[in-house]
């Protein structure tokens, strides 16, 4: 089971412009891998496209969202007994070239959880409303965890088995997207999360994840979540 | 109220209670849900001779316009109703992420078995 270490997951929908491109930079740079693509319900090649490139597809039989697809991803990794997993977006805005700063992150601060940030040692633009959320959001889970965590929101992550056999059960992962309250949660389970540098690119033609929903929506859906992370009893 | 306004309220009602009833009978409905509604039915039908019961209470309650303590009564138990909706709807979405999960995992294994994907 040796090279079995690591599988990198990435939640598709209708991915079909980037995927081929975002699988073929993985295998680059971290060879070992197996690469699961969870397709969400695309309605274009996406599904077609990865299975050409000879790596695992799951189809979701219909839209579920991106956390729920990640977490298909998880109880995957968790069934099929790997030790990590990196999550990574279809879209191409995570360099797979960063894989490697997530790695080195990891062994050097002996976590269980490396977020990659867009904003440390490098230049993002984000639009306003994105920015005063994750300032805000940040800010709370620092108050709360006392880490520091400068980009919440970012889907390139690396993770340890523990991690996300826990992440894979139940209603530990949201459907939607997770943001500051799974931090705050790894982190009342005793997790070790920290950040590691990497490169994003800006796709213009796409939109970001946030920008869809109403700003006020997310907000205070945010904010109840945090509440109720902080009030619910640590359950067994 | 005159009489012929009891009478229609009573019908209403009555209709109401009926056209649930049938649904239920034909399994279009499924009993726990259609209890709340049960109880509107019932409410609309006993409505029709409710000010003998609401205007002296109104009057205690200091309500100079008696019906508008139907229409709080009446809007408090569609709250309770649409908060149940709410849970159920909640209840369902958690299931239905857990059932295609996991369809779509069984998937994956049952056509690696067949030979059909790498």
């Amino acid at each position: 089971m040796d090279d079995r270490r690591y599988l990198v997951i990435i939640p598709a929908l209708n991915e079909e412009a980037t995927i081929e491109e975002v699988i073929r930079e993985i295998k680059i740079h971290l060879p070992a891998a197996d690469i699961l693509v969870i397709n969400d319900g695309s309605t274009d090649r996406t599904a077609a496209i990865a299975l050409r490139q000879g790596v695992i597809v799951i189809d979701l039989p219909f839209n579920l969202g991106y956390g729920a697809a990640l977490q298909t991803g998880f109880r995957f990794a968790d069934k099929e007994g790997y030790e990590s997993v990196i999550t990574i977006d279809a879209d191409g805005q995570h360099v797979p070239s960063s894989i490697e700063s997530l790695l080195t992150t990891m062994e050097r601060e002996a976590a269980h959880v490396v977020i990659g940030s867009r904003f440390i040692g490098g230049q993002y633009r984000t639009g306003i409303a994105r920015k005063i959320g994750i300032w805000l959001f940040s800010r709370i889970a620092r108050l709360y965890t006392g880490i520091n965590i400068t980009d919440p929101t970012s889907g390139f992550q690396l993770l340890k088995r523990e991690v996300f056999s826990y992440l894979a059960e139940g209603d530990n992962y949201p459907l939607d997207y997770p943001d500051v309250n799974i931090i705050m949660i790894l982190h009342k389970k005793k997790f070790k999360v920290v950040e590691a540098p990497v490169v994003m690119v800006n796709n213009p033609q796409k939109k970001s994840m946030h920008s869809g929903l109403n700003p006020i929506f997310y907000i205070t859906k945010m904010v109840l979540a945090i509440i109720m992370v902080m009030m619910r009893r640590e359950e067994k | 109220m005159s009489f012929g306004l009891r009478v229609t309220i009573f019908l209403l009602g009555l209709t109401l209670f009926l056209i649930i009833f049938e649904m239920v009978r034909r399994k279009k409905f499924r009993e726990e849900i259609s209890i709340a509604w049960f109880v509107v039915g019932i409410a609309l039908m006993a409505s029709s001779v409710a000010d003998i019961v609401v205007d002296p209470l109104a009057r205690k309650l200091g309500i100079g316009y008696p019906p508008a303590l139907v229409f709080v009564w009446v809007i408090f138990f569609l709250i309770l109703a649409l908060i149940y909706f709410s849970y159920v709807i909640s209840d369902l979405k958690g299931k239905v992420k857990e059932l295609s999960q996991k369809v779509a995992l069984l998937e994956y294994e049952l056509e690696k078995k067949s030979g059909r994907k790498t």
